[in-house]
């Protein structure tokens, strides 16, 4: 990275600099501001661009700063009060179209989404809680497919295989109806650690490992206290 | 005495556990009571209104037409309501029902579940019983409610922000690193 | 022969090629009106795809069913339009008839009831699919007749016989249908008689890049919707050095109350696909596909013929194929289409890399509109100077208006660019009008007093979708049907749209719930704006439109509907609505 080009933008109206081929999201945070991700984090390439909540706005137009490469003189506008307001909007809308139990939640204080909230300052959401009915999937050997937590950021679906390089995870669906999937045949015969990288994969509870969680005590998981400044999550 | 403010608290569709969580604040209840009197509450086991509150606390969601009653009641009695914890606030676990049809879960509760009676063919009801709703309500769904605070249960100390702040004068905003939904 | 030989023949037919996917299951449900479990798994086996692979593509198109839906499936036209001229009294008599409700298969197998968005007869509502064959202007007599009919065993070509074919090539063997043109304005630019040929063989006498000149010097912009300029978008394609580059026709004409494409390609296919040539010939491509809606299969025979018909006039190398959609409006935005064209889940792409870089199959790749096409070729015929004599400077030349609603003659119009909008009104004899839609729910609404505004890039742009609505409708009833509609035809690829709307068909309800809180006014414009800045393609980015723009031409409607003391403490609740199940269930376990 280093001996890219060096690249001059403006960020919230100051002076930023950054390389060639760098991330958007990677670019701005270099210069000491955060933007919030759920669908991609560090590595994941090309993008899925599902969850929209690291919206910014690029020489006056929102788009989503995972989706796009920093570039020579981009006017880059991130921490606005309208554009916090429309991200925490966008995280809020995700917590009342699932059914997040947090409390009752084996990934609760290492959850995404939860910790996502916990930054935002979250105390409830604007918009009104859909209680929709989601399928709880249990048939897998090691794994549970808790749809009510599903964010439908693709994670699982276009970034996962086996260790055959197969896809386990798929959607059925459109719109408002799309449902995650898993290929039981393919789940019975993933070794443990593979199933372990799915869970892991997964930002909220929609996968989880059976028989396993509240295994820490609170206070010591991630998401339990206030992140540093700077840091990548929370 | 006179210029203490006065607080009311209720549970309604909860377990108290926001209750327990209140008096977590430790010595903290030493300076509390120095500045509020509980009217209207189970740690005074006053079980209506004696006077109007400055502060309402209301844990647990609404699950039954006498927490409608009794929220509204609050509403009408408390200058500020505030919803405490994650049941007041979106059902919580009581609102892990709200995507199945209430027959179902009367029928498991009472008829079919491994705890119901053997042989036993009555749903309890009774003109003195609460009527179960549809689904459990999140309290800001029914009044107006002005703040809220989330967490099962919230912590003391986040309890503690939100009344000391409130009684000092204005409650902007919550410490963040207090806010958990756990 | 047995299934799983004919499987392994369909698959043979397109060389094993999964990017054909939405083709090889078109042709796997040909024969039982459904792709079965054992069907997917022999597919998988053939293409090297998991059966869970297949699901996915398979369920994001709603005209695919993976379970027996009846030898017959009737899909009910959804749209506003025909919810205003009779949809539920249709809906009534095909459930009675039937005996099924929507959404169900009859037991006896020969019957599925089914409903879809605007299947763009909106000139001739309210109309329903059958096996993809359209019956319009239906009653409940002909409803009546229709089940009859089918019951006897009278096949469907010769129902539609029965019903009496349509005007001009509706009428022709190839496509056979009782549709009706509804020409009501010909205009003399877009529509004129030309010599087949004579516009490509005008631009095969300039440069590549002379006829790219030629198109932007026109001014054309894209007739879709979203305006982009032509000339500019060719120039952007031509630019990128690859072994291929492609002409896509997006005849996906989704956007509910349009119709006009069906016109061109009904009775000027020669035209679209002149246009097409004319594009191969400028970016150099050798490949073109019209993606066709599946709403439209009636007309795939007629316009291969047509392909067919066209070829003596090109003089280089240029096929041309076609691509039936399977039910989705947003393939309609031009990465989605690329997707389905494919064969994946039709979800619009990440932009950029824009499709004139990066589109069908990784190459170089220009989509534009059916009308779009159709002006370049009268372009090259009549020339630019006769083309910008039409229009404003900004939005030059002339484009064809979809008209429908309360209107004496609702059908197709051809219109000058600028024109206002008294003029329209009066020219399509609007009927007492209130509100305008112009340019489908996507669009713009507005207020029908708003005579001297003009439909122009410059004001009121669209993509042929004109709907007025009188003073006797009500203006929630559409809110809530163009609502749904965004509901039903989000892809559900990003979260704005995907929970976006239903957000906003919620609060939506609470105005007609009468539950409405003041607060909930400025709810409308802030949760509007959440969802279309924060969508990844447009149809998110253009959803909240009606929402917005009918409660700016009719403020009153919103802050009328909040009731008085609305904004107590108290929230409106329906204790008794609450506890009905309660009641209902002790009483009946007593």
């Amino acid at each position: 990275m280093s001996d890219a080009k060096k690249v001059k933008f403006s960020l919230d109206g100051k002076e930023a600099e950054s390389h060639q081929g760098v991330n958007l999201v990677q670019a701005i945070e270099e210069n000491g501001t955060h933007v919030p991700t759920l669908c991609w984090s560090p590595g994941i390439e090309p993008c899925l661009g599902t969850c929209r909540v690291c919206t910014v706005k690029v020489n006056g137009r929102e788009t989503a700063a995972c989706a796009l490469k920093i570039e020579e003189g981009m006017k880059i506008e991130c921490d606005t009060d309208d554009l916090k307001d429309l991200r925490k909007g966008i995280l809020e809308l995700l917590f009342v179209e699932g059914n997040h139990f947090c409390p009752g939640c084996e990934k609760s204080g290492d959850c995404e989404l939860q910790g996502m909230g916990y930054r935002f300052g979250m105390t409830h959401p604007r918009f009104p809680y859909r209680f929709s009915h989601y399928e709880l999937d249990y048939r897998g050997v090691h794994l549970l497919l808790e749809r009510n937590r599903c964010i439908h950021c693709k994670r699982c679906t276009e970034l996962f295989s086996d260790d055959q390089g197969r896809k386990v995870f798929s959607f059925v669906g459109k719109g408002k109806d799309t449902r995650v999937e898993m290929n039981l045949d393919l789940e019975a015969k993933m070794p443990i650690h593979k199933c372990r990288e799915a869970a892991s994969l997964c930002p909220t509870g929609a996968i989880i490992l059976k028989g396993q969680g509240f295994d820490r005590p609170v206070g010591t998981r991630r998401f339990d206290n206030p992140p540093d400044k700077g840091s990548k999550n929370g | 005495m006179a210029d203490k403010k006065v607080v009311a608290t209720v549970s309604l569709a909860g377990c108290f556990g926001c209750h327990m969580s209140m008096l977590d604040i430790d010595l903290r209840l030493l300076d509390l009571v120095q500045l509020v009197r509980f009217d209207r509450s189970p740690l005074t086991d006053i079980k209506k209104f004696t006077e109007r509150a400055a502060i309402g606390l209301i844990e647990g969601g609404v699950c039954n037409d006498e927490n409608v009653h009794v929220l509204r009641e609050f509403r009408l009695n408390c200058d500020v309501l505030i919803s405490v914890g994650e049941c007041a606030i979106m059902g919580g676990l009581p609102a892990l029902r709200n995507d199945i049809p209430l027959r179902e879960c009367l029928e498991e509760a009472y008829l079919t579940g491994p705890t119901a009676v053997q042989g036993q063919r009555i749903i309890p009801h009774h003109v003195d019983l609460p009527k179960i709703l549809d689904r459990v309500y999140p309290c800001h769904e029914i009044v107006k409610i002005d703040y809220y605070l989330p967490g099962c249960p919230p912590s003391a100390d986040l309890i503690w922000a939100a009344l000391s702040g409130l009684l000092s004068g204005k409650l902007d905003t919550l410490p963040r690193e207090l806010v958990k939904y756990d | 022969m047995d299934r799983a030989t004919e499987l392994a023949g369909i698959v043979q037919k397109f060389k094993s090629d999964r990017t054909r996917l939405i083709d090889i299951l078109w042709a796997a449900q040909e024969r039982e009106g459904f792709v079965s479990h054992f069907d997917l798994e022999e597919l998988g086996r053939l293409l090297k795809l998991s059966v869970p692979a297949l699901r996915e593509v398979m369920s994001f198109y709603h005209f695919f069913r993976d379970q027996p839906s009846g030898r017959f499936q009737i899909y009910l036209d959804t749209s506003m339009i025909a919810e205003m001229n009779g949809l539920s009294e249709i809906r009534d008599e095909f459930e009675r008839q039937l005996g099924v409700k929507v959404g169900q298969t009859s037991p006896d197998g020969q019957f599925g009831l089914f409903e879809t968005s605007c299947i763009g007869m909106s000139d001739q509502a309210p109309a329903v699919l059958i096996n993809l064959v359209p019956f319009t202007q239906l009653n409940r007599q002909k409803v009546n007749l229709i089940v009859h009919r089918l019951r006897q065993g009278v096949e469907l070509k010769d129902l539609v016989h029965e019903f009496g074919l349509g005007d001009a090539q509706n009428a022709n063997s190839s496509v056979h249908s009782m549709v009706r043109n509804n020409l009501k304005k010909p205009g003399s630019f877009m529509l004129a008689s030309v010599v087949p040929g004579a516009g490509l063989k005008k631009s095969l006498a300039h440069s590549a890049d002379e006829v790219i000149d030629t198109v932007t010097a026109s001014g054309l912009r894209g007739r879709g919707g979203a305006g982009f300029p032509t000339g500019k978008k060719w120039a952007a394609c031509r630019s990128f050095q690859a072994p291929k580059r492609y002409v896509v026709c997006n005849a996906d004409e989704g956007e509910p109350g349009t119709f006009k494409d069906r016109l061109l390609l009904t009775e000027y296919p020669a035209l679209v696909i002149e246009g097409m040539a004319i594009a191969a010939h400028a970016l150099g491509a050798r490949e073109g596909i019209i993606y066709l809606r599946a709403e439209y299969k009636y007309l795939e025979a007629h316009l291969q013929q047509e392909i067919e018909r066209f070829r003596k006039h090109l003089s280089f190398e240029f096929d041309l194929r076609i691509q039936l959609g399977a039910g989705a409006y947003v393939c309609g935005e031009e990465s989605a289409l690329l997707e389905s064209m494919e064969g994946k889940r039709g979800e619009p792409r990440l932009r950029p890399p824009f499709p004139v870089e990066v589109g069908y199959l990784g190459m170089p790749t220009v989509v534009n509109n059916v009308e779009t096409f159709a002006l370049v070729t009268q372009i090259f015929n009549q020339g630019v100077g006769t083309f910008r004599n039409f229009g404003t400077p900004r939005s030059p030349g002339v484009r064809l208006l979809s008209v429908s609603g309360d209107v004496a003659h609702p059908g197709i119009y051809e219109i000058p660019w600028g024109i206002k909008i008294g003029d329209v009104l009066s020219m399509v004899g609007a009927q007492n009008p209130l509100m305008i839609q112009v340019g489908g729910p996507s669009g713009i609404a507005i207020n029908a007093n708003d005579v001297n505004r003009e439909i122009s890039y410059e004001d009121l742009p669209t993509g042929g979708s004109f709907m007025v609505f009188s003073k006797d409708r009500d203006l929630f009833a559409i809110l809530s049907n163009f609502m749904t509609f965004f509901v039903n035809e989000s892809c559900g690829n990003c979260t704005p749209c995907r929970a976006g709307n239903v957000a906003l068909r919620e609060l939506l309800r609470r105005f007609i719930g009468g539950h409405a809180r003041s607060e909930d006014l400025g709810h409308i414009d802030s949760w509007a704006s959440i969802v279309k800045r924060g969508s990844r393609c447009g149809l998110g980015g253009s959803s909240p439109n009606v929402l917005t723009t009918v409660k700016a031409a009719f403020p009153d409607l919103f802050v009328n509907a909040i009731k008085p003391g609305a904004d107590s403490l108290f929230f409106d609740f329906n204790e008794k609505a609450a506890t009905a199940d309660y009641d209902r269930t002790i009483r009946e376990m007593k």
